[in-house]
């Protein structure tokens, strides 16, 4: 749990599916060291150039290199605002608050950009979730702009 | 046989892109969403699908398949 931030505004109900995801990318982004930092495995990774899936018999390569982390399948909630809870919980864990001095180093180092990505599909007329502004800023302390999908029915 | 391409444009497939592929708009907002994400696009950008659920970006490469997300 990220103790810092505040939220107020709940997901409404009608929400079919959610989920939020961090990205790290660079033409020198090295996966094992934001691994190691972060303390936490990627859903999706790949240095620039290299193959990352293949789809029906052909070869999926990375424009550059990438570092994700997906909630899906790793929170269960509706609530939106527990996804991103999550993914703060790992760039500011209780037992180091230094990691994300060390984030930042790394990534002014390699010249890695960060965002997040969160996606809602609810109901026909449901209440699409609002991101807290304090969710916004303690993203920014890494440079990361949250991008949001957000549809009905 | 080529598969048609259905789609091509930025933003959220239509429901008629949906029904033509066989599956609910929810899974398929889904499914372009990720692999957008997984490819280091974001979610504004335009990708191309097809009719066998190919996915391909801006220089017609393949980066998935929405059968596979779901």
């Amino acid at each position: 749990m990220f103790a810092s931030a505040t939220y107020t505004t709940k997901s409404e109900p009608g929400t079919l599916t959610t989920y939020a995801a961090l990205r790290f990318m660079g033409d020198k982004l090295e996966p094992s060291r934001i691994t190691e930092l972060l303390g936490a495995q990627p859903t999706t990774v790949y240095r620039k150039g290299e193959v990352y899936k293949r789809v029906r018999g052909r070869e999926v390569r990375g424009r550059t290199g990438l570092w994700r982390l997906s909630t899906k399948g790793r929170v269960n909630s509706p609530d939106l605002h527990e996804h991103l809870n999550y993914l703060l919980g790992v760039l500011f864990p209780p037992s180091d608050r230094e990691l994300v001095e060390s984030l930042r180093a790394l990534m002014r180092e390699d010249g890695l950009q960060a965002d997040v990505s969160c996606f809602w599909h609810g109901e026909r007329g449901a209440q699409a979730p609002l991101v807290p502004e304090g969710v916004r800023t303690a993203f920014a302390r890494v440079s990361a702009q949250i991008e949001t999908d957000f549809a009905t029915d | 046989m080529m598969a048609q391409k259905i789609w091509s444009r930025p933003g959220n497939p239509t429901r008629a892109v949906a029904q033509a592929l066989g599956v609910s708009r929810a899974r398929l907002r889904d499914a372009i969403h990720a692999i957008k994400h997984d490819a280091g696009l974001r979610p504004g950008d335009t990708v191309s699908i097809w009719g066998d659920g190919s996915v391909t970006d801006d220089r017609d490469v393949c980066i998935g398949n929405v059968y596979d997300e779901i």
